[in-house]
């Protein structure tokens, strides 16, 4: 439960973060399957799980702007299992989302579709963002945002019309949409892995570039939903890895095939973090209780190899887990922890030191 | 220090030796290596999926721009994928879809109402969504294996003439994205552009003229399918009708008797269709056409005279009235909504009229259709 200031991230990392972390699964097979329930309303469902989550946000961003969830001032027992609770569920989400990864890197990246050798190449390096820690992962997503917002220009820039919005019509906010929502849980909430990281602000009004990234969170996840019912109206339920059909380099012309390489990179970057941020967690989550910080490391990342490896098998597997009774945990710890931490924050919070007075104890 | 250069060194080797694993065991063929497919039939025979490619082996030297004869192989299996799967042996190299520019669905597999291919095709990445498809009058590999007189590559020149800038009246393009857009409309009904040979009143010069008579590929007719597969057959005149109102059409011509009894064509500069829903039961197809007498567009395009006469843009407007609605009362014969006026009519009244309504709306189902003609 010790304070290590290794872990400390200031508030522009903690912004992109919260951006590649909100964003990066949300653009790939979600939009097919809330296509599948919600129909032409899918991004009805993506908007109101995105305004849920922006509360989330905020609660986070409050909880971490103080402290974080290992020196939460609370009950020791209650700080136990919330902890405990992140770790569970943040590994659940890790299994479902490197289950993603290795389906997309195996089909359209490689002929043979060697889906577990993606992940004997996933693994390792997950050890070893993982092993690293909160600081160099929010180096790394601000040394890599350039390379997405480049490449997000450039499919801006060269947009073409490939589909109407009227595809989105009749707009009806209807039982199919709610039914959406709750089915995709696991796929939201994406924040309570920051929980773990405090921040150290250099000014105190620092609320702005969390607002800039919630604002490009609601964008991207809204505009993709949108744009993918605009573009394939209902035969969008047949369209996986919406992120890859939509890039604009694989529509200008057939003879181009059928992979947008750059968008692929500024994906994959993406994934590599939001991976290593839910395997961190639970990293974080395990020390808490046992284990010493490498030796965690890597058995967190083995099990999650072996559970994906033999267990899990195909995709449909974790799927099937993933939108059954699991989807709860994601209410408990992505949505109540952060908003109990808060009321923590807020009932035991003279006790809390601010994050600057701690940074500037280390320095 | 001496220490840490220890571990970046381990480190390094590490990183290098997954990226080489990864490489080598991924067995990713270079693509020297591969037949690359640019044409694809689709045929069913005895409930075996057979599949014909045109394929490009640029091993051997073959390349679009040098006009080779490309190979047509064959290979079949109960399922597609192993069809696809053998298609590789067949070759003896791995069959790369990536650059499958047409995708030709052969009579007998249309009628055998199998969906499954159609659906594995939008649903893997193996081709593009932008890949034509298409409906051949007979069997698919026939069409793929016929020489033209000017490409002589069947699936090239199949998409020159559907994919290229000009769009006639009477051609009705599809894609797999685009078909299967139209399958989830209410109504589910989506329609292809029928190919099929037909002998060519030119000849050709050369040596080639003497031995092979010169073909020519018709995408003049359209056939309608729906979800269970096809439907039917539409004439060249309801086809056309149905061209006016799925695309921007800047080609083809439409045929009228002048007010001197004579035939006479004026040709489309542009067209462009509305569609609005009126009532619960009636939706108004409004289209727009602009064009100009054939004689002032190819011959003299200065001369003041030739000018449509109100009774022949009367006739012409009565002419494209009644093949709409011909189209449309063919299609509803079948229970079809080619115009996918379902879609419309549930995009501007919603659930309610969906709950009300859904079920054979077709048999109340009127259009209004009017047209307005702009003589340039």
């Amino acid at each position: 439960m010790k304070d290590r200031i290794f872990d400390k991230i200031y508030i522009g990392q903690f912004a992109i973060l919260a951006f590649i972390s909100s964003v990066c699964f949300k653009i790939v097979m979600l939009p097919q399957y809330l296509a599948a329930t919600a129909g032409r309303n899918a991004w009805l469902a993506m908007l109101t799980l995105v305004l849920v989550d922006g509360a989330a946000l905020a609660c986070v961003y409050a909880v971490v702007r103080r402290t974080d969830l290992q020196s939460l001032p609370a009950p020791v027992p209650l700080k136990r299992l919330m902890i405990a609770v992140v770790g569970v569920t943040c590994f659940a989400k890790l299994v479902l989302f490197t289950a993603e990864t290795t389906a997309y890197c195996s089909t359209t990246l490689f002929d043979e579709g060697l889906w577990r050798l993606v992940l004997a190449g996933l693994i390792p390096a997950l050890i070893y963002l993982t092993y690293k820690g909160g600081n160099v992962l929010a180096r790394t997503s601000q040394i890599i945002i350039w390379f997405v917002a480049l490449v997000v220009v450039l499919n801006v820039v060269f947009a073409e019309e490939a589909g109407t919005v009227r595809n989105l019509l009749p707009v009806s906010y209807d039982k199919r949409v709610l039914f959406a929502c709750d089915k995709y849980l696991a796929w939201f909430g994406d924040y309570s892995a920051l929980l773990f990281y405090g921040m150290v602000a250099k000014k105190k009004k620092t609320l702005l570039p969390v607002l800039i990234s919630y604002m490009f969170i609601l964008v991207f996840t809204v505009g993709v939903a949108i744009a993918f019912t605009s573009v394939y109206g209902g035969g969008g339920v047949l369209v996986a890895n919406a992120f890859n059909k939509l890039a604009i380099f694989n529509k200008l012309s057939t003879l181009l095939g059928t992979v947008d390489f750059t968008v692929v990179c500024a994906w994959l970057l993406m994934a590599a973090i939001k991976l290593s941020l839910l395997s961190a967690a639970v990293v974080e989550s395990v020390l808490c209780f046992f284990g010493r910080r490498k030796a965690v490391t890597v058995m967190v990342c083995a099990v999650l190899g072996i559970v994906t490896f033999f267990g899990v098998g195909n995709q449909q597997t974790v799927y099937n887990a993933m939108t059954g009774a699991l989807r709860y945990m994601t209410i408990a710890a992505d949505y109540a922890v952060p908003f109990i931490s808060l009321i923590c924050v807020a009932v035991y919070g003279r006790k809390a030191r601010p994050r600057e007075a701690l940074y500037e104890k280390a320095a | 220090m001496k220490k840490r250069l220890k571990k970046k060194w381990i480190l390094l080797a590490v990183i290098v030796a997954v990226v080489a694993l990864l490489d080598g065991l991924a067995s990713n063929i270079n693509l020297l290596d591969r037949a690359i497919v640019v044409g694809l039939g689709i045929d069913e025979e005895n409930g075996d999926t057979v599949i014909s490619a045109q394929v490009i082996i640029p091993k051997n030297g073959s390349s679009a721009s040098e006009g080779n004869d490309f190979v047509v192989y064959t290979s079949r299996g109960d399922t597609f994928q192993k069809a696809v799967e053998n298609l590789s042996y067949a070759v003896g190299l791995k069959a790369s879809f990536a650059h499958t520019n047409v995708v030709i669905l052969g009579d007998g597999f249309l009628k055998s109402g199998r969906t499954d291919v159609l659906e594995f095709l939008v649903t893997s990445d193996i081709v593009t969504d932008n890949t034509l498809l298409v409906a051949s009058a007979g069997d698919a590999k026939d069409l793929l294996a016929v020489q033209m007189p000017i490409n002589e590559v069947a699936s090239y020149h199949l998409t020159e003439i559907l994919q290229s800038n000009r769009k006639e009246a009477g051609q009705n393009t599809s894609s797999l994205k685009s078909y299967f857009e139209d399958i989830y409309k209410v109504g589910q009904t989506a329609c292809l552009p029928l190919v099929f040979l037909r002998e060519s009143e030119f000849g050709m010069l050369g040596q080639r003229a003497d031995s092979e008579k010169t073909k020519l590929l018709d995408v003049s007719h359209v056939v309608v399918t729906n979800a269970e597969g096809y439907l039917v057959r539409l004439g060249r005149r309801q086809s056309a009708a149905l061209s006016y109102t799925t695309q921007k059409l800047n080609a083809g011509s439409l045929s009228y008797i002048g007010d001197d009894g004579i035939k006479k064509e004026a040709v489309i500069l542009r067209t462009d269709c509305e569609k609005k829903a009126l009532s619960y039961d009636e939706v108004e197809i409004k289209l727009d056409f602009s064009v100009r007498p054939a004689e002032k567009y190819f011959v003299r395009p200065d001369a003041t005279a030739d000018d449509i006469s109100d009774e022949e843009e009367e006739q012409i407007c009565a002419d494209i009235i009644s093949a709409v609605a011909d189209c449309f009362e063919v299609c509803k014969y079948f229970d079809a909504d080619v115009f996918h006026a379902g879609e419309e009519l549930y995009r501007t009244f919603g659930e309610e009229w969906r709950l009300s309504r859904e079920k054979n709306y077709l048999s109340d189902l009127k259009l209004r259709i009017t047209v307005n003609l702009n003589v340039k």
